[in-house]
């Protein structure tokens, strides 16, 4: 299996490169946007049943560990983003990045451990695409 | 990225059973255990959750309306792998009941996904889940219930077991049976005369799995797979082949250049043929040679294994205390014969058994009625052997009065050797033979041998037979060496002496000279410091010796060395046995002049001519190839006939022949002697008179009444084609 340190460093240095140092409102939407191309991709081959359970256990484990992102929602495209938003002043910075790397992280973790990682490269791949909300360096999916 | 991931396994902790998963369960499957009522579900489902159960890797067990989760406890108590601390800590138990009865199957969905999400357990138990299946609406109501379960499980990552009483009907139209990952059926029902418990894996994705029925058994310890046919696969040794001495004595002659380590016998025979005891002299003559044997009892205690030893002398009591030889009895009742096969196996590899006796297979099978199954296990018993590189004596009964092999007939296509014990009524007795029926890879000396079990164990006199000669042909009489005879005379009649290693048969009526003749013989070899042996098969060594004396011809001033006198009676050997008594004697003297009298007493202790001929004439090969000039009496039924020499047709055998014959003379009857034939040598043809007073055999004048012969002319033709001259 692919090791949980690796997705969660792929993450981290894709954080570092497109949303270092932004403010939390444009953090969560590259986070939504980050997020949403990993379940398009996703759900190409594992349908939208099968990702709903797996992102229900994600959003079990990452609100136990940060409690604030159980104000994420579900959506056809993995997770709404508004009730965050809506609440985001109230958190610590690195505490939000943090929160939402663990999330991207274990949903990583979890789809690779779930299919043998077959999906993995290409799921990196989409993430990679994306970029920062401004400046327009990185191609958006 | 791209290299292939195996699946992760989880450890059943029930013997064998991951054997059957190649190396057990896939981690994160769905799997349903059925099996009607009583099979072993619950027990099995628990022991692998027991096993498992830790802090870190949860159990959740969700009782539905089945037993309830208090009685479960209780039942599960008895159970070794059963751990009252692992309730607080790894495993818990959830009683769907209660909700099942009120909301049906949507509640009883999320509370097992809550529970799920609460515990984040690595297995989930659901028993029974069968009664999903009576609380649905519809099929499709189950099969979404069963999808969307099955999918929260999978993303989870749980290992996931359903119980439920299905049967083959389920499982060909239950909507469950597409949707889950694996399917393990628990059965019982009677086979072989007892009821036995079944398991069958007929499903699981994600890996290689036997699709095989396996037995196995529930005890104190749980559940115990039996799988001989996964758990025991023959492996590939290669080329080198190592061998085995038995130790037991002369069978090693049989054998050549020994038993191929890896290779299994057949110790076959009739009750009563001495299978036992050459199984426990297999195993005990290896103890003494440093290698550890075990043997496997289903008939004799082993008290009376013990007991059996110690009446053949043998101190087998030490070489169980000091580990070289394990006796394992098991009870015929308590056979079972997939389990005992594993027990077999795991003792030959603990013991480092090189040795290994089963007595006898035909007990240990005895409730397999299939001959197929039947050589499947005698085949799985022979693959224990190999892969320890043992060797493997198996006893198997041959039922009286047919011409099997073994018991069930079918035991010999798999193993690689037989030794056939058999017993022959010979006069009053009963006589005892063994004969290397088959050994792959080994030349061995072929027919069946003389055996004797006595004080000291088995005894077994090889017969060398006509295509197996111990050291091929002997070489070729040599004219220029010849052996004074002793008797006065007759060295002038034979062209000077009997040519050495020549055999010579001197018939003659009882009464007429023909031991005395060979006492001289013997004496003359020991003046001349040539040892010599005298076997007497009539008289006794007494009888020998107080009749040399009357005739002057004393034996007892010679040393043992130079002159021996053996005396082996009719009632302790049989002429079977005499190749390898003498070929003993005559190795440890030297011996260089023989005397065997008479050979009329091996013909009365055989009745079967053909045999002896063959033995008389193994014996001279024999006697030849080791030096040994030899000479044989016959007793000649007749005082005066010419005709023949021999009544049985014995004379081919012989270099030379001296015939010994009465002639009317004036006053009475006077002995003749002429030599009818010498082999490679010149000798007078004549018949003379000759007297038998102090010294011996004293050769006469020339008698009346001659007549003629000559050394090419066949003096002793088969029955039937005899011709007066």
């Amino acid at each position: 299996m692919e090791d949980e340190g690796e997705h969660a460093a792929f993450v981290q240095a894709w954080m570092d490169r497109v949303a270092k140092g932004l403010p939390a409102d444009q953090l969560i939407q590259t986070f939504e946007r980050g997020f949403a191309a990993l379940w398009g991709r996703a759900n190409q081959t594992l349908g939208d049943v099968t990702l709903n359970a797996i992102l229900d256990r994600v959003f079990v484990n990452a609100a136990e560990q940060f409690p604030f992102l159980a104000a994420l929602e579900t959506s056809t495209t993995g997770v709404r983003c508004e009730r965050l938003a809506e609440r985001a002043h109230s958190f610590n910075d690195d505490q939000l990045a943090e929160g939402l790397r663990f999330m991207l992280a274990e949903f990583l973790t979890v789809l690779g451990n779930l299919t043998a990682e077959i999906l993995t490269p290409a799921l990196h791949s989409e993430l990679a695409k994306v970029g920062p909300a401004r400046g327009g360096q990185e191609t958006d999916p | 990225m791209t290299k292939k991931k195996q699946i992760a396994r989880i450890e059943s902790g029930v013997r064998n059973l991951d054997a059957l998963f190649h190396g057990g369960l896939p981690k994160g499957s769905v799997v349903v255990v059925g099996g009607p009522p009583g099979a072993g579900k619950t027990i099995l489902t628990q022991q692998i959750c027991f096993h498992n159960a830790s802090r870190k890797q949860r159990v959740v067990y969700f009782n539905t309306l089945s037993e309830p989760t208090a009685k479960t406890l209780r039942n599960l108590d008895p159970f070794s792998f059963f751990d009252p601390k692992k309730l607080d800590d790894g495993m818990q138990f959830i009683d769907l009941g209660t909700i099942l009865r009120s909301e049906g199957l949507a509640e009883a969905s999320n509370l097992i996904m809550q529970g799920i999400k609460k515990a984040k357990p690595a297995i989930v138990v659901i028993d029974s889940f069968k009664v999903f299946d009576d609380l649905s609406k519809s099929k499709a109501e189950l099969r979404k219930f069963g999808y969307e379960l099955a999918v929260n499980l999978m993303a989870w990552e749980t290992t996931t077991f359903l119980l439920g009483e299905y049967g083959p009907r389920d499982i060909a139209t239950n909507p469950l049976f597409s949707i889950v990952d694996g399917l393990m059926i628990v059965t019982q029902r009677e086979q072989s005369g007892e009821q036995q418990r079944f398991i069958q894996i007929p499903k699981m994705r994600g890996t290689e799995h036997s699709r095989d029925e396996h037995t196995f058994v529930i005890t104190s310890h749980g559940i115990e797979v039996f799988a001989p046919r996964v758990t025991i696969p023959r492996e590939d040794r290669g080329d080198v082949v190592s061998r085995c001495k038995t130790g037991i004595s002369r069978l090693d002659e049989l054998l050549n250049e020994g038993i191929p380590r890896g290779s299994s016998l057949l110790v076959a025979g009739v009750a009563g043929t001495g299978k036992t005891v050459l199984l426990l002299e297999f195993l005990y003559r290896g103890a003494q040679a440093g290698e550890k044997g075990i043997i496997f009892s289903f008939e004799e205690t082993s008290e009376r294994l013990r007991a059996t030893a110690r009446g053949l002398g043998w101190d087998l009591d030490h070489e169980i205390e000091r580990g070289m030889i394990e006796i394992l009895f098991i009870p015929q009742p308590a056979i079972h014969v997939e389990g005992h096969l594993l027990m077999m196996q795991e003792r030959v590899e603990a013991t480092q058994a090189r040795r290994v006796a089963v007595d006898s297979v035909s007990v240990f099978l005895h409730k397999v009625k299939d001959r197929q199954i039947g050589r499947e296990k005698v085949f799985q018993l022979a693959s224990v052997i190999q892969n320890a590189q043992a060797v493997g004596f198996f006893a198997t009964d041959i039922p009286y009065g047919t011409q099997q092999l073994s018991r069930f007939g079918v035991e010999e296509t798999v193993v690689d050797g037989i030794l056939l014990l058999s017993s022959t009524e010979e006069a009053l007795e009963r006589e005892r033979y063994i004969e290397v029926y088959k050994l792959r890879n080994t030349g061995h000396l072929k027919g069946r041998h003389s055996m004797t079990i006595g004080h000291g164990g088995i005894t077994i006199y090889p017969r060398h037979g006509l295509d197996d000669p111990l050291d091929g042909p002997p070489p070729a009489l040599d004219p220029s060496r010849r052996l004074p005879t002793g008797v006065h005379g007759l060295d002038e009649l034979l062209g000077g002496g009997l040519l050495e290693r020549s055999v010579t048969l001197v018939s003659g009526s009882a009464g007429i000279g023909k031991s005395t003749l060979g006492l001289q013989f013997i004496l003359e070899g020991a003046k001349r410091k040539e040892p010599g042996l005298y076997v007497a098969l009539e008289e006794g060594p007494d009888q020998i010796l107080a009749s040399a004396d009357a005739l002057g011809l004393s034996l007892k001033g010679h040393s043992k060395r130079l002159l021996d006198l053996v005396y082996l009676s009719r009632q302790s050997f049989r002429a079977s046995q005499f190749l390898t008594i003498l070929n003993d004697k005559i190795r440890s003297q030297n011996t260089r002049r023989l005397v065997l009298d008479s050979v009329s007493q091996m013909v009365k202790s055989t009745e079967v001519s053909e045999d002896l001929r063959q033995l008389l004439y193994a014996l001279t090969v024999q006697f030849k190839s080791l030096g040994v000039t030899t000479l044989l009496t016959l007793e000649s039924r007749s005082l005066f006939s010419t005709d023949t020499v021999t009544e049985h047709g014995y004379s081919p055998i012989a270099d030379n022949i001296v015939m010994l014959r009465y002639q009317q003379a004036s006053g009475g009857l006077r002995p003749t002697l002429a030599v009818v034939k010498t082999r490679g040598s010149a000798h007078d043809r004549g018949t003379y008179a000759y007297s038998i007073t102090q010294g011996g055999v004293h050769i006469g004048e020339r008698a009346d009444g001659t007549w003629v012969s000559s050394a090419e002319d066949d003096p002793d033709p088969p029955p039937g084609k005899r011709e007066r001259r």
